[in-house]
C-alpha cells in the first residue's frame, strides 16, 4: 500500500529536479507524475487512479506557483478516467490497453485550462504544444507499461 | 448491466472512487476560485512545511546535477558559477548606484533609496507547458515578501508570488501568467508575457505595432511604465519578428536567463 505514495513522491521529486534540466534539449518534456498516475490507474483501477492523481496533483500544486486545484482536479479526473476506461477495453495486451486508455492524457491540458480559468488566470497555448506534450507523455506511459509487463 | 471481464469489477470500490472524485473536483473548484484570498495564500505557505525535507534534498540534488552538467559543459553557455557572477554583478550595481548618487548630488536631485536583497538557492523548479516556477530556500524570515523581484547576473528571473517562513516561490518570465512592461531598444510601451504553452523556452511581446522596425537580437528591457520592476533590467533579446494577424506584430523573445542553468538568484528584500 505504501508503494503507490512512494512512487508518486519519487515522481514528483524527479519532476522537480530532472524535468527542468531536460527542457533545453527536448522539444516537449514529459511530466513524470502524470505518467506515474496513468500507470497506477492502469494497474490499480479508478480508486487507486483517483487517489494517486489527487496526491500527485496536490503535491505539484503546493510546490508550484499557480492555484491549488489546477493539477489536483486535472490529475484526479485523469487517474479516474484511465482506471475506468482500461477495464472496458477488450483483453488486448496490457501495453496496448495502456496506450489506448492513456490517450486520455490529451484531456489533461484542456482540464488544466478549465481549472486555470476558474482561478482567474488566462492560459495561452497552441495546439502543437498540446500535441507534443501529450504525445511525449503517452509515449513514456507506453514505455512504462512495457517495463511493468516485463517485471510482472 | 454489462460488466467487463478483465480486471475484477467491484461496485463498492468504484462507488468510493466516484465519491472521492466528486469531492476532489469540488475542492479543486473552490480552491482555484479562492486562491487569491489571503487565508488560502497563508495556508498554502504553511502547507509546504511537510514537504521541506523533500525540497531540501531536491535542492541539493538539483544543484549537484546542474554543477555536473556545467562541468561537462553540456549546458554550453555557462561560464562561471552563478554565485560568483552574482557577487560581481552586485558590486557593479553598487558602484553604479554610488556613481548615480554622486551625479544626483552634483545636480541637486534627491538621492536614490538603497535596495537590499539576499542571495537564495533554487531548491525546486516546476516546468510544465502551463507553469514555470522556482522555489527558493529563503522566505519571510529573510525579508522576502510577495511581489519581490528576482534577478540573476544575466537579467530578470521573475517575481515572488508566494513567501512562506523558510521558502518562497517565483513565477519566471516564461510562465504564461507573467506580465511586465517592456521596451525594445528605444521603443517603449509594450507588454512582455511568458509564452509558456505557446512555445518552449520563449516569451512574447504584445502591442508592438507592425510598422515599427524591430531587429532580431534587439535588447528587451523592463519598461518605465511598469510599477513592479525598476526600468532598464534586461529581460532578453528579440528572437524573431513576424507580421502577425492583427495590427500588432508577433515578437518572440529569448529570455536572458535560463532557469535550467541557475542555482542561485538575488531577491529584493524589505527590512
Amino acid at each position: 500500500m505504501i508503494r503507490i505514495p512512494l512512487l508518486i513522491v519519487l515522481a514528483v521529486f524527479a519532476s522537480l529536479t530532472i524535468e527542468p534540466l531536460l527542457g533545453p534539449f527536448l522539444p516537449a518534456v514529459p511530466m513524470i507524475p502524470l505518467i506515474a498516475v496513468v500507470l497506477v490507474a492502469a494497474v490499480g483501477g479508478p480508486l487507486q487512479g483517483v487517489l494517486a492523481g489527487s496526491f500527485a496533483g496536490l503535491c505539484l500544486d503546493i510546490l508550484g506557483a499557480d492555484a491549488v486545484g489546477i493539477n489536483l482536479g486535472s490529475m484526479a479526473v485523469l487517474g479516474f478516467s484511465v482506471g475506468s476506461i482500461i477495464r472496458l477495453l477488450p483483453p488486448w495486451p496490457f501495453v496496448v490497453r495502456v496506450t489506448v486508455s492513456g490517450a486520455l492524457i490529451f484531456l489533461y491540458f484542456p482540464m488544466t485550462i478549465v481549472f486555470s480559468r476558474l482561478s482567474g488566470a488566462s492560459l495561452a497555448f497552441d495546439v502543437s504544444t498540446l500535441i507534443h506534450f501529450s504525445m511525449a507523455n503517452l509515449f513514456c506511459a507506453m514505455l512504462g507499461a512495457i517495463f511493468i509487463r516485463q517485471r510482472a | 448491466m454489462i460488466r467487463p471481464l478483465s480486471t475484477g469489477y467491484r461496485d463498492d470500490t468504484d462507488a468510493r472512487a466516484r465519491k472521492i472524485l466528486i469531492w476532489v473536483i469540488a475542492f479543486s473548484i473552490v480552491a482555484s476560485a479562492l486562491h487569491r484570498s489571503s487565508a488560502v495564500i497563508t495556508a498554502r505557505a504553511w502547507l509546504i512545511a511537510p514537504l521541506q525535507p523533500l525540497l531540501t534534498f531536491s535542492g541539493t540534488f538539483r544543484s549537484g546535477l546542474v554543477e555536473s552538467l556545467e562541468n561537462k559543459r553540456v549546458l554550453g553557455k555557462m561560464e562561471t558559477a552563478d554565485g560568483a557572477k552574482l557577487s560581481v554583478a552586485l558590486s557593479e550595481v553598487d558602484a553604479l548606484r554610488k556613481e548615480l548618487d554622486q551625479l544626483k548630488r552634483t545636480a541637486g536631485l534627491p538621492l536614490s533609496t538603497s535596495t537590499t536583497g539576499t542571495v537564495a538557492a533554487i531548491i525546486a523548479e516546476i516546468s510544465t507547458p502551463f507553469q514555470k516556477s522556482l522555489t527558493f530556500n529563503k522566505g519571510t524570515m529573510d525579508g522576502i515578501r510577495r511581489g519581490a523581484i528576482v534577478l540573476s547576473a544575466d537579467g530578470v528571473v521573475g517575481r515572488i508570488v508566494e513567501a512562506g517562513p523558510k521558502s518562497s516561490k517565483a513565477r519566471t518570465i516564461l510562465d504564461p501568467a507573467f506580465r511586465v512592461a517592456a521596451e525594445i531598444d528605444d521603443h517603449a510601451g509594450f507588454v512582455l508575457f511568458g509564452a509558456g504553452a505557446s512555445g518552449p523556452g520563449t516569451a512574447k511581446i504584445d502591442f508592438v505595432p507592425r510598422d515599427i522596425f524591430i531587429r532580431p537580437g534587439a535588447r528587451v528591457v523592463t519598461g518605465k511604465e511598469g510599477t513592479l520592476f525598476p526600468a532598464g533590467l534586461l529581460l532578453g533579446h528579440v528572437k524573431s519578428v513576424a507580421p502577425g494577424e492583427g495590427v500588432f506584430a508577433d515578437v518572440t523573445v529569448e529570455p536572458a536567463v535560463s532557469a535550467a542553468s541557475l542555482r542561485y538568484v538575488w531577491i529584493a528584500t524589505t527590512k
